[in-house]
């Protein structure tokens, strides 16, 4: 009896899914997937058997993503979506090569082969696993701690696309960090793209249901990093009822109650409260701290569940705005913890999509 | 009331902490598919289907880990739960009743402490790291109000012996004579099974944190024995707080698997409803309000007891 085969059949696919800049819509459709087939996301390549890439391909991209493929333990199977039509095929594409075992038992023993080859061929002995020791600098109450290198994203859950955060840490505090962006540049944000605005009866960007779907998204994404998957899992099941050509019945009622409990919820206050305060000579979205502009997502959302107020939404950030939060991000990150650093990110949401050419400030 | 019960009860122990956090993960998974808007049912078979995936996927091997302490890290935190679980009574008698039954409880308690540093330090992964001070924080937060609930619950006792808290609550249970006690054993108990609003070091943020670098079996002992060291916590607070066995008409064991079964579900809830605790702003909490709470209800504990 095939014991491994019977056991992938009754496995529930855990995928890894990376947004390239230009790939929202296909992260939309793919995270639609994921949801509905009841399959899981992983927090990190090392426990997913799925690597699910979305939107173009990118030479700088590419060499990333080949590392975090040879992470992935296997049995493992690797799906590219560009757009967002062909996110279903294509998930259920990488599903069949999963359910290949002699395919996947080739895979592995290639692996194996190659790993004992570079065995083998002997490293530098001096260095544990031929990696190079961490060096040492003062911190800020004058200790010598260990310097760790960690670059944050592109391939990294709820982090926005393309955005990759070169950071310095001692211990858990950001030391150092410097913004740079992976892929291409060219082309607009998803959001207020016409031509990608959702299959409704009015696709202009202004429309109040697009607005609140992005601010749903945006949300959505605090929610996982402030670690309330339940909450977060609510947004994006209503996020994609909202980009729906026709809303359903009691959808309002529905959005007014999910953001009713967001409001509400302390604890969530009281992890967000004074981080990444930002002055008044920033673009009106991003003022205030984290809890000021999550509640300003939560205001646009509830403007779309009223119909009478809808006509009083405002438009999606524009590229001033994403070009701003983008310079803000080291400034703000830097002498934080990564808990409040990831916080801090994911409430700026810095749209990667909409800065155009713009190329970042080097950073603190 | 007390004793010990025959040996080979211990063999019954890794079972039923088993069932009870098969429970837990499946009454997680089915509000999360509540919330995904998919069918709740499948949620109930959902653990099942991640071990046979985990079951499948190769074991991983990183250059320049500490293999010994990272899988030894990972094994250790079901076999704290086990051993933890040796001294709470089902029903009347329990495995080993020992006289220092809630010190024992508490030392395989700290175990997982060691069992996450050696996790996190073992992976040669920064992720992995970070994840590994996040519950050494967390643990300085929770450990001193943690250890001050204990205590008031083994002085309203008089014994530090598991048997003899349960027969001291045969008037009142020490839920109603010490209810912040109680409360603060609660929040300790998702803080020590790093689960829910505590489940930071191993959390979303950190892509997996403590856990980050873990694949197949070594990931699956890790969670398996997290929900079984949720269920383990869960279940002392029935001999603790919740008067043991004592109820009508059922015998004391299904008295107590049902309180269990009762505390478990709590814990799902607060977890399927709250967000994550940030742990630099839950350690000012933890010092300055709840360590003065225990030390207060221990005070009006010991009056009581002196002028019962």
């Amino acid at each position: 009896m095939d014991v491994t085969g019977w056991l992938l059949r009754r496995a529930v696919p855990c995928a890894f899914v990376v947004t390239a800049i230009g790939g929202t819509g296909a992260r939309l459709a793919v995270e639609r997937a994921v949801r509905e087939r009841g399959w899981r996301q992983a927090l990190a390549p090392a426990e997913a058997d799925l690597l699910v890439v979305c939107g173009p391909a990118d030479p700088e991209l590419d060499e990333m993503l080949d590392r975090v493929w040879g992470q992935m333990p296997g049995p493992r199977a690797r799906a590219g979506v560009p757009s967002p039509e062909g996110a279903d095929e294509a998930l259920d594409r990488a599903r069949a090569d999963l359910l290949d075992t002699a395919a996947q038992r080739r895979d592995a023993d290639g692996r194996d082969r190659a790993a004992r080859e570079r065995a083998g061929a002997g490293d530098d002995e001096h260095m544990p696993g031929g990696l190079a020791m961490a060096d040492r600098g003062e911190d800020r109450d004058g200790l010598a701690l260990d310097r760790l290198h960690l670059a944050l994203g592109p391939a990294l859950p709820d982090w926005p696309a393309g955005l990759s955060l070169r950071t310095v840490l001692q211990g858990d505090v950001v030391q150092e960090a410097r913004v740079h962006l992976v892929g291409a540049r060219e082309g607009s944000s998803f959001w207020t793209a016409p031509r990608n605005t959702p299959r409704t009866a009015d696709p202009s960007p202004e429309h109040p249901r697009t607005t609140a779907a992005a601010a749903l998204d945006a949300a959505q994404r605090l929610l996982f990093v402030a670690g309330w998957p339940a909450a977060a899992l609510a947004g994006r099941r209503l996020r994609d009822a909202l980009l729906e050509p026709e809303a359903g019945p009691g959808l309002g009622a529905e959005l007014r109650r999910w953001a009713r409990g967001v409001r509400r919820s302390r604890l969530l206050r009281w992890a967000t409260d004074g981080l990444g305060a930002v002055g008044d000579r920033a673009p009106e979205e991003l003022r205030g701290d984290a809890t000021d502009r999550w509640s300003r997502w939560l205001d646009r959302i509830e403007a779309a569940a009223e119909p009478g107020r809808s006509a009083s939404a405002p438009a999606p950030a524009g590229s001033g705005t994403a070009r701003a939060a983008l310079d803000l991000v080291p400034e703000l990150v830097v002498g934080r913890e990564l808990a409040a650093a990831r916080l801090i990110v994911a409430s700026l949401d810095p749209d990667t999509e909409a800065v155009g050419a713009h190329t970042p400030e080097r950073g603190a | 009331m007390s004793g010990a019960a025959p040996l080979w009860t211990a063999l019954l122990v890794p079972v039923l902490l088993l069932a009870f956090g098969y429970g837990a993960a499946a009454g997680t998974a089915a509000l999360r598919a509540r919330a995904a808007g998919t069918a709740p049912g499948a949620g109930l078979t959902a653990p099942a289907r991640e071990a046979a995936r985990l079951l499948v996927q190769r074991r991983r091997t990183i250059p320049g880990a500490d293999t010994l302490l990272w899988r030894l890290g990972g094994a250790l935190v079901p076999a704290a739960a086990v051993l933890a679980a040796l001294v709470v009574p089902l029903g009347p008698a329990s495995v080993g009743d020992l006289s220092v039954g809630v010190v024992w409880f508490n030392a395989m308690e700290v175990v997982v402490w060691a069992a996450l540093w050696m996790l996190g330090w073992g992976a040669d992964s920064a992720w992995g790291l970070v994840g590994g001070y996040r519950f050494l924080v967390q643990g300085l937060s929770y450990e001193l109000p943690h250890m001050f609930a204990l205590t008031t619950a083994a002085l309203g006792a008089g014994s530090l012996r598991v048997s003899d808290i349960v027969a001291a609550q045969e008037q009142v249970w020490f839920a109603v004579l010490m209810p912040a006690a109680f409360a603060v054993y609660l929040v300790s108990a998702l803080a020590m099974a790093f689960w829910g609003p505590f489940g930071t070091p191993v959390g979303r943020d950190l892509a997996g944190g403590a856990a980050a670098e873990l694949s197949g079996v070594d990931l699956l002992v890790l969670r398996a024995g997290r929900y079984m060291f949720l269920a383990v916590v869960a279940a002392m607070a029935v001999p603790l707080f919740l008067g043991g066995g004592a109820g009508p008409l059922l015998p004391g064991w299904a008295w107590t698997l049902a309180k269990t079964a009762g505390v478990v579900a709590l814990l799902v809830w607060l977890g399927h409803r709250l967000p994550a605790v940030r742990m630099d702003r839950f350690t000012e909490v933890g010092w300055v309000v709840l360590v003065p709470v225990t030390l207060l209800q221990a005070l009006v504990v010991a009056v009581f007891v002196l002028t019962r």
